[in-house]
């Protein structure tokens, strides 16, 4: 005889599954969405995977994408390490508004070619006016840079210590890891755009339509959380570049910085450059009266 | 005996109640037939939509909300018609609601679905909703906005069905087609005085309860965008003037919808001129209040000064939204409160003049509310304009088609009237009111103990 504890039990978690996959089922034979679209939905969110499962996942991503990019591609998971709070710096007096950083980032961080999307937006501003954040141009087109009488504010995620981006997500999409960077799972966001409407920075982007990325200019060293491709009708952001700095590398703005005029280090650390640079320049954040606490300070190096 | 000859039959307020049950015209068939083909365009749209992705519509960066939002917080401030107008009727025991409770309740459960939806049309995944309560992050505006109007859609259909009883019941004696509905839905009630007793004690208590829930609900729409720290979003008049749009435009609605039944089922016996007369002086009182609050909502903003807050709200009074800004005011101020303040124009067609205003100025105010702050991000100039695609337009025709198109179905098999409150009403109002009065009236002072 079986007993009582035998029998298939079915729980609210399991049962709204199952109206998941249903549901799915009817998408996808709306849409014609590919196979492995359920799978897809049922994901669970990264935070809740067994490191295991996150290893499984993440190793055949690689396979996916290698096989999609026909070249050699690996995802990482890799978490925070202990003792870190990532910080960033930006030297307005040095910066000369070339974009290099909007391209590199790109780049690094595979984003779609079309529709554009960048993470970094160079905000130019009058040096009469100073900093005036909703008269700045992000579209400034001129045959060289700098301008006269211009000086350039690059601006991407300042990812903030008190994140109203995060706590208005419905899904638990979005978190902020604990070296303070503020990331989205792809596979779980929905789309609802309401982080977007909660950032005071603009720093979130949308994947109106499918993202295009020709497989010669993928960046094939990925990391979940990060730089891996995006599917449509997800949002995304910077992440400081996760899949460098966690493994001690700078982002790749910095790097590709002709000046010098980023910054960046573990805020825990007191003898890192950012640390070095908070005491002995006069930092500012953007927009502190709203109280969102970035960890993305801008000074004047003279 | 057909359906028809048993209902022709019957004593004046079932006969003219219940023939809409019975006998369907060919125009109804002809309007029901363009609302369907409405409809359907409407979900060929959204697959459209599904298949190339959100980059269909006119939405962009930074223009990330745009007709479904709008278009959310519209049809839910519709159903605010229903639920809410009737319940403060009953409560208030205002003898003239007895005609137009059930048409208004109805109003509420059936658009509430047809709002509730409109979010999904907006999500980038529409494949991943069940992660909202799959996954369920509590402190999301977005979750309390799931809950209350699932809340408030449960709390609202009861308290369309409790009343709708004794009705059922009567057509169920009548044996009226299709019999296992009505037999179903009438859950065994006979009209006695006892349950008939029992029957408006829960009437009386849902009417109660249904008060808070239809005030979260649009409190809580006002709160997702409130609860950001936009430009003329956060602001702490967002709740209180959504709850009072929503009746606004419900209001609205709700006479543009006695105005048609009137017309096309003869019931002018029923909604006569002084409903309207009423229903027009409850519209005037909110076009003055909605002029309160929307003053105070710019004047806050305008004597403040910030920066990016003028930016907004200089868009609105003379920018490139001056134009849905100042229609807005006309609709939702100038032409309500113009018509409606004179005995003259509160006649049938100066309140559906006025009602037409006012929800095409509701559905104004939402667009003002969302599209301009959305333009006016706290960083950078934004050079994107919004103009909705053809696939948003369609999908939001459709919904529009779906709700008339499920109300028009749902006369042909409820009686749209209360019959047995009408029927209620001709026999105790009129001993109930004169009782009431002479309680206001001073007592005598020789039977007063000092």
């Amino acid at each position: 005889m079986k007993k009582a504890d035998d029998k298939p039990r079915i729980d609210r978690r399991t049962f709204m599954a199952g109206g998941t996959t249903a549901m799915a089922a009817i998408a996808a034979g709306l849409t014609g969405a590919p196979a492995g679209f359920i799978e897809d939905m049922l994901h669970k969110n990264f935070r809740e995977l067994s490191p295991e499962r996150v290893q499984n996942i993440v190793h055949e991503m690689a396979q996916e994408y290698t096989a999609k990019y026909g070249k050699m591609v690996t995802v990482s998971a890799q978490g925070a390490q202990p003792g870190v709070l990532f910080g960033y710096g930006l030297d307005l007096s040095r910066c000369v508004g070339c974009r290099r950083c909007v391209y590199g980032c790109v780049n690094e961080n595979n984003q779609s070619r079309s529709p554009q999307i960048h993470w970094i937006r160079v905000l130019k501003m009058d040096k009469t006016k100073g900093i005036s954040l909703e008269e700045s141009d992000p579209y400034y087109n001129p045959e060289t840079v700098p301008e006269e009488n211009a000086f350039y504010m690059p601006v991407a995620c300042q990812q903030c210590r008190n994140a109203p981006c995060t706590k208005v997500c419905p899904v638990k999409a979005t978190w902020q890891e604990p070296d303070g960077i503020v990331v989205v799972d792809y596979d779980h966001c929905i789309g609802c755009r309401c982080c977007m409407a909660a950032c005071p920075y603009g720093a979130r982007h949308f994947n109106w339509a499918e993202p295009e990325l020709a497989a010669e200019e993928v960046n094939p060293d990925m990391h979940y959380l990060g730089n891996r491709p995006r599917p449509k009708g997800v949002v995304e952001k910077c992440t400081f570049c996760i899949q460098r700095v966690r493994k001690g590398k700078y982002p790749a703005c910095v790097e590709i910085c002709p000046v010098g005029a980023r910054k960046f280090g573990n805020l825990l650390d007191e003898n890192s450059e950012i640390r070095v640079l908070m005491q002995e320049k006069r930092v500012f954040v953007l927009k502190e009266d709203l109280n969102t606490q970035p960890k993305f300070y801008y000074f004047y190096a003279t | 005996m057909t359906d028809l000859e048993r209902v022709s039959s019957l004593p004046q307020d079932e006969r003219v109640l219940l023939m809409p049950l019975v006998r369907t015209t060919t125009t109804f068939w002809i309007w029901a037939a363009i609302m369907v083909a409405i409809t359907l365009w409407g979900a060929y749209a959204y697959i459209y939509q599904l298949r190339h992705g959100l980059g269909s519509t006119g939405l962009n960066t930074p223009e990330y909300w745009g007709i479904y939002i709008i278009c959310f917080v519209f049809f839910i401030g519709i159903s605010h018609a229903g639920t809410l107008i009737s319940a403060i009727l009953r409560v208030a025991n205002a003898e003239w609601r007895r005609s137009i409770t059930r048409s208004a309740e109805f109003i509420t459960v059936l658009v509430i679905g047809f709002g509730a939806i409109q979010p999904v049309l907006d999500l980038g995944r529409p494949d991943r909703v069940l992660n909202v309560l799959l996954h369920s992050q509590a402190f999301s505006p977005l979750l309390w906005d799931v809950l209350s109007i699932g809340l408030y859609f449960t709390a609202s259909s009861t308290y369309l069905y409790i009343p709708m009883i004794p009705d059922l019941a009567r057509i169920r004696d009548l044996g009226l087609h299709p019999r296992w509905l009505y037999s179903f839905l009438a859950i065994g009630y006979t009209d006695t005085p006892k349950s008939r007793q029992t029957l408006e004690k829960m009437i009386g208590i849902l009417a109660i309860v249904v008060i808070p829930i239809a005030i979260s609900v649009h409190t809580v729409i006002g709160w997702i965008f409130a609860l950001t720290l936009r430009p003329m979003w956060h602001s702490a008049i967002f709740g209180p003037y959504f709850v009072m749009g929503a009746i606004f435009s419900g209001i609205a609605a709700l006479i543009i919808a006695m105005a048609i039944l009137r017309r096309v089922y003869n019931l002018g016996a029923y909604f006569k001129d002084v409903h309207f007369n009423n229903m027009g002086l409850l519209l005037l009182v909110m076009s003055a209040i909605w002029f309160y609050f929307t003053l105070a909502e710019n004047i806050t903003v305008w004597y403040g000064g910030e920066e990016a807050e003028l930016a907004t709200l200089y868009s609105k009074l003379t920018g490139s939204f001056a134009f849905p800004f100042w229609l807005m005011v006309a609709c939702c101020t100038i032409i309500p409160f113009g018509l409606m303040c004179r005995k003259a124009t509160r006649t049938v067609s100066g309140t559906v003049v006025a009602s037409v205003a006012v929800v095409i100025g509701m559905w104004l105010e939402r667009f003002n509310i969302v599209v301009p702050t959305s333009l006016h991000p706290r960083v950078g100039v934004s050079l994107t304009h919004y103009f909705p695609s053809w696939v948003e337009l369609s999908i939001m025709a459709g919904t529009f088609s779906g709700f008339i198109l499920v109300y028009m179905i749902a006369t042909k098999y409820f009686p749209i009237i209360s019959i047995w409150e009408i029927q209620e009403g001709r026999e105790i109002s009129v001993s109930d009111v004169s009782e009431r009065v002479a309680g206001y009236l001073p007592d005598d002072m020789d039977t007063v103990k000092s």
